[in-house]
């Protein structure tokens, strides 16, 4: 016991006093140490990137599930608006000798003729109904009854019917027991008849479908009606039309179904020309690193200090945008924004020698040492302003009620306006004013981004863009001494305010 | 402040300073700091010439080698400055770092450590235990620290790891335990062990 106390004292006497090298390693280490700072920074972008997708996902998911939540509406359906069963609008009441329901064709917008069911006979309020057979026809196609699809029309401000109007047609007894509870009062239903409506007219000279008339439903009849069709409701011109007489025989042809083309969300600028305000703060990484070729415009205290403050930035852009359609989902964007980048610059050093600078060439010739060490420790908000002149092509190649992806790619023109802020003089380490400093006027980026836009309302989108960036040169002089590399990585999150 | 010795000065040594560590230290850790969390490079490289000399003969007491010793350093390194901002300084930067070697070094080995502890005790053989009876008489003997370190890391990896983290670290056998995977019975055998082969090898060296 007393041995291995000894050996644990005599271990710890020796080692503590242990003397170390210096290591003059600290640039193979920098190496490492940015490779893993530059790791961090992806696996950050990375877990940010999979957050917005998941996040994007979510309200792609909830929108699809709220569209497919209700009655599906084909999209050549969705202009339906009908204008039924009002004395002014046509309306049409065909009957079948034994059909157990009363049937009704309405004919609406968009050429459309919905067949429907009578539930109330005094409101005969389609909207409730819940067998609607709907098709397409015009007047060079047809109306095929199809009871395999039951839709409902979306935008269908159905307007009760009112029993008093002169409607014609006739209306049948709902004799099928089963259905007797439908709602169907049958002495009002025998009110509605139109034999005390209309004048004293046979039903066929008043033109009315008879039982051999009226298509069973899925049969395509022969067009020998062709013509016989009051040509006003062909074109949809009824306002005038009050001799509900002739209303047969509805041509029965094939519905064609149109090519809708790529799908345009109804939040899709409708207009050629569109304008909008555009604010969208921009987050972006930049890297510096020391010109090799510049050290002698460099004080050697405060390489090291400068390439760590001058790395991450953030701007506003506030700006007009004005965009051109040139396709049903493409674009041409331009207009103008004002940019303010800001960074901030954090510097604490210690100043151990004076520079001597050479008049003549600005450079710095040699180096004395301080009789004491200064330390500098400095942080101020530099804020450069700038004019930017955006030039860009947008493709929206998905998009529902909600979301639109946007893949835009572009250039711009960057006039610099003005600096604002202070830092310090890479020679003499002194304090000065941003503004004092010489810059260049005019930049130019090329830019590529892929991003989405959610709808808030008619006027108010937002959207989020990771963006990638080029700069063809930088704004400050020739004797800056950093190489800023001319890539950008950033992100966009857009607030756009459509003026039109 | 007091002026730097003159003679410490090397205008010629462009990458750095070398400063007097006292100088740095005094009353300018908190500075040196806050500067490492701002993300200065002068200040990362301060604190690495600080105690990069230092760290690495921690690291070495736990590695197979000299090169394995300094990787384990930088990469203890790399975790100082990649988490500085979550350092309270409540304890002093140096503590904290060593601390971050250890547990950086020990998560390295931590795979083979068992295997390694398992190896060293059935191949070491302790032929001469009266070694330590002699042990007083080397105590008396002018025996750098430089040496005992250089025969300290002849030890076994195993025998290294749990000396150094009980004797020089100051780890208990339950942290021990914890840290390597082990019971603290094993812990202790191996301490014990590693003791006798440590005395061997300096009486055998010195004696």
């Amino acid at each position: 016991m007393r041995a291995k106390d000894n050996i644990e004292k005599f271990l710890k006497s020796r080692l503590d006093n242990l003397d170390y090298d210096f290591q003059d390693d600290w640039a193979v280490f920098e190496q490492k140490l940015e490779q893993a700072l530059y790791i961090r920074h992806i696996r950050r972008m990375m877990w940010m990137g999979l957050s917005i997708v998941f996040l994007i996902g979510l309200f792609v998911g909830m929108n699809v599930y709220e569209y497919y939540d209700r009655e599906y509406i084909p999209r050549s359906q969705q202009d339906i608006n009908m204008e039924a069963y009002s004395t002014s609008s046509p309306a049409i009441l065909i009957g079948k000798k034994d059909e157990p329901e009363t049937g009704m064709v309405v004919r609406g917008k968009g050429s459309q003729i919905l067949t429907g069911r009578f539930k109330n006979p005094e409101v005969g309020d389609m909207q409730n109904s819940r067998n609607m057979n709907v098709a397409s026809a015009s007047p060079v196609s047809s109306v095929v009854h199809n009871s395999e699809s039951e839709y409902t029309s979306r935008n269908n401000p159905v307007t009760p019917i009112n029993n008093h109007s002169s409607v014609p047609g006739s209306v049948k007894e709902n004799t099928d027991p089963e259905e007797k509870n439908d709602g169907i009062d049958e002495e009002k239903v025998s009110e509605l008849s139109l034999d005390s409506k209309v004048p004293e007219l046979s039903r066929k000279e008043l033109g009315f479908l008879v039982d051999e008339d009226i298509p069973m439903k899925g049969v395509n009849v022969n067009s020998s009606f062709e013509g016989q069709w009051p040509e006003d409701l062909y074109t949809g011109n009824l306002s005038d039309y009050t001799d509900m007489s002739l209303r047969f025989p509805i041509e029965v042809k094939e519905v064609k179904k149109e090519d809708t083309g790529p799908y345009v969300s109804p939040l899709q600028e409708i207009n050629p020309w569109s304008y909008s305000i555009n604010v969208y703060p921009n987050f972006a990484f930049r890297k510096m690193t020391v010109d090799e070729e510049k050290t002698d415009l460099l004080h050697r205290d405060f390489i090291d200090a400068v390439q760590a403050a001058e790395s991450g930035s953030f701007s506003l852009n506030i700006g007009l945008r004005i965009s051109r359609r040139i396709g049903a989902i493409t674009f041409i964007n331009s207009g103008v924004e004002y940019i303010t980048y800001k960074n901030e610059v954090v510097y604490n050093f210690r100043n151990f020698r004076d520079a001597h600078i050479n008049q003549q060439t600005g450079s710095i010739e040699k180096y004395t040492l301080k009789k004491e060490s200064e330390l500098i420790s400095f942080s101020d908000i530099n804020t450069y302003n700038y004019l930017n002149f955006p030039l860009s092509i947008s493709y929206q190649p998905w998009a529902s009620d909600h979301i639109r992806l946007n893949i835009e790619a572009g250039g711009s023109y960057l006039h610099f306006m003005s600096a604002h802020g202070q830092t310090l003089n890479y020679k003499t380490l002194e304090t000065i004013d941003l503004s004092s400093r010489e810059f260049k006027r005019s930049m130019a980026s090329f830019s590529f981004k892929v991003g989405a836009n959610y709808y808030v309302s008619d006027k108010i989108n937002v959207g989020f863009e990771p963006t990638i960036m080029y700069f063809t040169n930088s704004i400050y002089s020739e004797d800056y001494p950093f190489y800023v590399i001319p890539y950008s990585v950033g992100l966009n999150l857009k607030l756009q305010v459509k003026l039109n | 402040m007091s002026s730097k010795p003159e003679h410490i000065i090397n205008l010629e040594d462009i990458g750095g300073f070398l400063q007097p560590k006292e100088f740095l230290l005094d009353n300018s850790e908190h500075e040196l700091i806050k500067a490492c969390k701002a993300g200065a490079k002068v200040a990362q490289k301060r604190v690495y010439e600080l105690f990069s000399g230092k760290m690495l003969n921690v690291c070495r007491r736990y590695a197979k080698d000299s090169e394995h010793a300094r990787d384990l350093m930088h990469d203890g390194f790399i975790k100082v400055f990649l988490n500085i901002d979550k350092f309270r300084e409540q304890s002093s930067l140096e503590t904290w770092i060593t601390r971050i070697m250890i547990n950086n070094s020990i998560s390295a080995i931590k795979k083979d450590i068992r295997r390694g502890i398992k190896v060293n005790l059935e191949d070491v053989q302790i032929k001469d235990e009266g070694a330590l009876q002699d042990f007083e008489y080397l105590e008396k003997q002018p025996i750098t620290a430089k040496q005992v370190f250089e025969k300290l890391n002849e030890l076994p990896l195993g025998y290294r790891t749990v000396l150094s983290l009980y004797i020089l670290d100051e780890y208990t056998h339950k942290e021990i335990a914890v840290q390597l995977g082990i019971s603290e019975g094993t812990s202790k055998s191996q301490l014990a062990k590693a003791k006798k082969l440590l005395a061997k090898i300096l009486t055998e060296a010195y004696l």
